[in-house]
This record gives structure tokens, sequence and C-alpha cells, in this order.
């Protein structure tokens, strides 16, 4: 069940800054469906992406450039 | 304030014969100009020592290291290459790395989070060309990756180039590997925290070189040593312009009655009895042995401060790091740092001694200090005398 973007954020609040990376990617994109707009929707995909290389997930890194290529953001 | 027309008069006086010369001027010791000089025509102009490989034993292992002022990375990548770069991103010069750690992917620059693999390219420049947008026309990730910094390793030390202009690395360490050629490609294995400890040293950096490169004093500080290494068991290690030092013929540990570290093996037999002991100009300070080896990196951190870097390696994994020689590397250990401490005294009151009105550099003698006046005629010509 989809959470609210409240929950989301909140989160993503609490773990700035921290060590881990795989989850503030996976927060960045379960926030993605919530985000009306292309230009807001990569913007989290940006930040998704960032944290998939410092985490250094390369199926997902690639799956993040892949969306990201389509949406011009790269 | 250095007096630069005086200090050309005075390392003129270094470069004469050792027998007709003087010491450095007391100025290179007492002076914080001094270390600033130093710096940018031997420390950062040269090659140097700045860590261990075993600082960064793993892929991702990363460690940063303040170098005389210039902010370094020591980077194992994942094929475990080992590099070192400027430790600031490319972007708007920010620290990258605080403190030593591992990193799973890239290293991400926490102020706008630009990316960079282990091997320095630039992975990523989020929002460079606007909110979402992550690429620009004018951030080429070809040629903006984190700038490399000219490196060198040989028995587990990494040296670095600061300036860039240094000879290759290979040809300013081919003397001292030439010398030491019988372990020439040999691994060693380092004998782990406990093999590893500091000394800080109220003195400036010269002054434990110069005591290292001598025999002459080992009598009169070193008694221990003497017990079974007279001054006249040793000999005199001289490379203009590289390294000096001193070996003795007499190499015969005693840390156990039945227990003893293996040795290299199928060495020539003039190491059964022999060991060498080097100061590798400008900063490291090495002992080779046919069981083990150890170095000592000299990190000045003042003109009158210097912190030893002692490491200690052993011949085989087992040696180094096996259970049935934990009390035999302590004993080790415990030895040299005992002879190291006990040098602490002597470069300490040399260092009060250059505070004298008219101390000269003193004298040399042309027997006895010839790989110290070696090491000073080193530094007068590298300060341009």
């Amino acid at each position: 069940m989809a959470r609210d973007p409240a929950q989301i954020d909140a989160e993503l609040h609490a773990l700035h800054g921290g060590p881990d990376a795989a989850r503030l990617s996976a927060l960045h994109e379960e926030a993605l469906p919530h985000m009306p707009t292309m230009q807001e929707q990569r913007f989290q995909l940006t930040h998704a992406w960032i944290y998939a290389l410092v985490h250094g997930d390369e199926a997902r890194i690639c799956k993040l450039e892949q969306q990201l290529t389509d949406l011009g953001g790269l | 304030m250095l007096d630069l027309a005086s200090l050309a008069a005075d390392l003129a006086a270094v470069r004469q014969p050792v027998a007709q010369a003087h010491g450095l001027p007391s100025a290179l010791y007492t002076s914080e100009d001094a270390l600033d000089l130093e710096r940018r025509h031997i420390f950062h102009g040269g090659w140097a020592c700045i860590g261990f490989g075993k600082d960064v034993p793993n892929p991702g292992d990363a460690k940063p290291i303040t170098f005389l002022g210039a902010p370094l990375l020591l980077v194992r990548d994942k094929d475990g290459a080992l590099n070192v770069f400027e430790n600031v991103c490319r972007h708007r010069g920010m620290i990258l790395v605080e403190e030593a750690r591992n990193f799973g992917g890239v290293i991400r620059c926490p102020y706008h989070s630009w990316c960079y693999s282990l091997d320095g390219r630039l992975r990523a420049t989020p929002h460079v060309g606007g909110p979402g947008i992550n690429t620009h026309e004018a951030v080429d990730p070809a040629t903006t990756g984190l700038t490399p910094v000219r490196t060198g390793i040989w028995m587990d030390m990494v040296f670095v180039n600061v300036s860039g202009n240094a000879a290759a690395f290979d040809d300013w360490i081919a003397p001292l590997r030439a010398r030491w050629s019988d372990f020439e490609g040999r691994t060693i294995h380092h004998g782990g925290p406990a093999s590893s400890f500091t000394l800080e040293v109220n003195c400036n950096w010269k002054l434990a070189i110069e005591n290292y490169c001598e025999s002459y004093h080992l009598p009169w500080v070193h008694p221990g040593l003497n017990s079974y290494s007279r001054l006249e068991d040793h000999y005199h290690i001289e490379h203009p312009g590289e390294f000096s030092g001193q070996g003795t013929l007499v190499y015969n540990p005693q840390l156990s009655q039945n227990k003893a570290f293996p040795d290299f093996d199928e060495l020539p037999e003039k190491w059964d009895k022999a060991a060498e002991y080097v100061s590798l100009f400008p900063n490291v300070m090495v002992g080779i042995h046919r069981d083990h080896f150890f170095a000592i990196l000299l990190e000045p951190v003042a003109h009158n401060r210097t912190i030893e870097h002692v490491e200690l390696y052993y011949t085989s994994a087992e040696a180094a790091t096996g259970e049935a020689f934990a009390a035999l590397r302590a004993s080790n250990a415990k030895m040299w740092k005992e002879v190291f401490v006990e040098d602490i005294f002597v470069v300490e009151g040399m260092q009060k001694g250059r505070h004298a009105p008219k101390f000269d550099g003193g004298v040399f003698s042309s027997v006895m200090d010839s790989p110290t006046h070696l090491f000073h005629d080193w530094v007068a010509a590298r300060l341009g005398a």
C-alpha cells in the first residue's frame, strides 16, 4: 500500500546525512508517483540515482539511468 | 623571518667537502618560513612518502592525508589499484573525504553531490544543467575527474610528487632498489596493529634523518645495541642525491631463546649477518633484515615537531599475523620502540641547541659523519645552493 508523501518526506529527513544510501535511493523512488510533473519526477529520480551510485548497486543504477534518460535528465 | 641572503651563503658552506663543510644553518630548524621553503622545494617538489598500502587494504578503502597543507586522498579502487588524488571536488574545491572509510560505490561530494568513481572519473553531476538535468556541455566528465597526484609504491610505501615535476619514480627509486635487489619482488606482510606505532618528537624533521644516517652515536645512545653490535661492526651507506645510512655486519636478533621469524627465501649468504638502515630522502627511514623490514615515515607537522609513523613487516603471512608469532612480533616491536625512543632526547636536544645564537651549523668528522653531511648537502642542493 502506497505511503503518504508526508511519511516518505519524514523518513527522508530522518535519514538525511546518514550512511544508508540504499534506503535514501529507495525513498526517492517511492516518492516518484506522487510527483505531478515530469520536472518533479526527474528531480526525484536524480536523487534516487545519486544515492544508488553511492550505494554501488549497479543494477539499480542502470535502471535509474535509463529512466532519467527517457525523461531527458541524462 | 628567513634571511635569504645569509641562507645562500650558509648553504654554500654546507656544500663544501665534508672536512671543510659546516652543517645546515640553524634557521632551517627554527623558522616556520624554512619549513614552507622546504615544502615547496623538497616535499612537494620531489618524491616523498605519505603513507602505506596497508592503510587502505580493501577495494573501496580511502584515507585522507594532509601532506604539509596539501589535502590528498589515498584510494584503493575496485580492481585493487592504489591511487592518490587531490582530496577536493573539481566543482567548488570542497574537501571530499574527511576521515578514513570504505566506499561501496562512488565518492560523493557533500556540497552539490558531484560523484567520482574510485578510479577518479567524474561519474555524476546532479542538476548541473538545472533541476533534474544532470549534464551540461560546459562540464566534460572526461576532463573533470579527480586530479591525480603522481604516485609510486615501493615496499608498501606510498610516495607522491605533488608538483608533478620530479624525475620518473622508477628512476628515482632505482638506486636503493638496486642496492637491495636481493629483496626485490618479495612480498612483505604487515604485522598488524601491534606492529604499528607513532612517536611524537619535538624536533625538526631533518634531525631525525640526520641521527638515523650515522652509527657514530650508537655506543653512547644505544648501549643495548652496542652489546652485540659494536661501532666497528658498522659501515657507511652513501648514495649522493638519494639516500645515506649505515649497515651492520653482526645482525643477530635475540628476541627469544627458541623461536625466530622465518627469513626471506634463498637470500645471499651476506644477509645472514648483515642488516642495513637507510634514510631515503627526504622523509622515510627504512631498515632491512633477513627476517623483517621496517619503515619510519616522518610527518613534519611544524618546524619543531615531527611525527614518526613506524611500521613493521615480515616475510610471510604466518609470521606477520599468525598466533604462533604474536609474542615474537610484540617483542620485536617493543625492542625497536625502545631503540627509537632512546633517540628522542638527542634529536630534541639538538633542536634546543639550534637556538644558540652563535652555533654555525657545526662541523663534521670526515670519518664518522659523512652520511650526515651527504644529507645536508642534498638539502642544500634542493634549496638551490
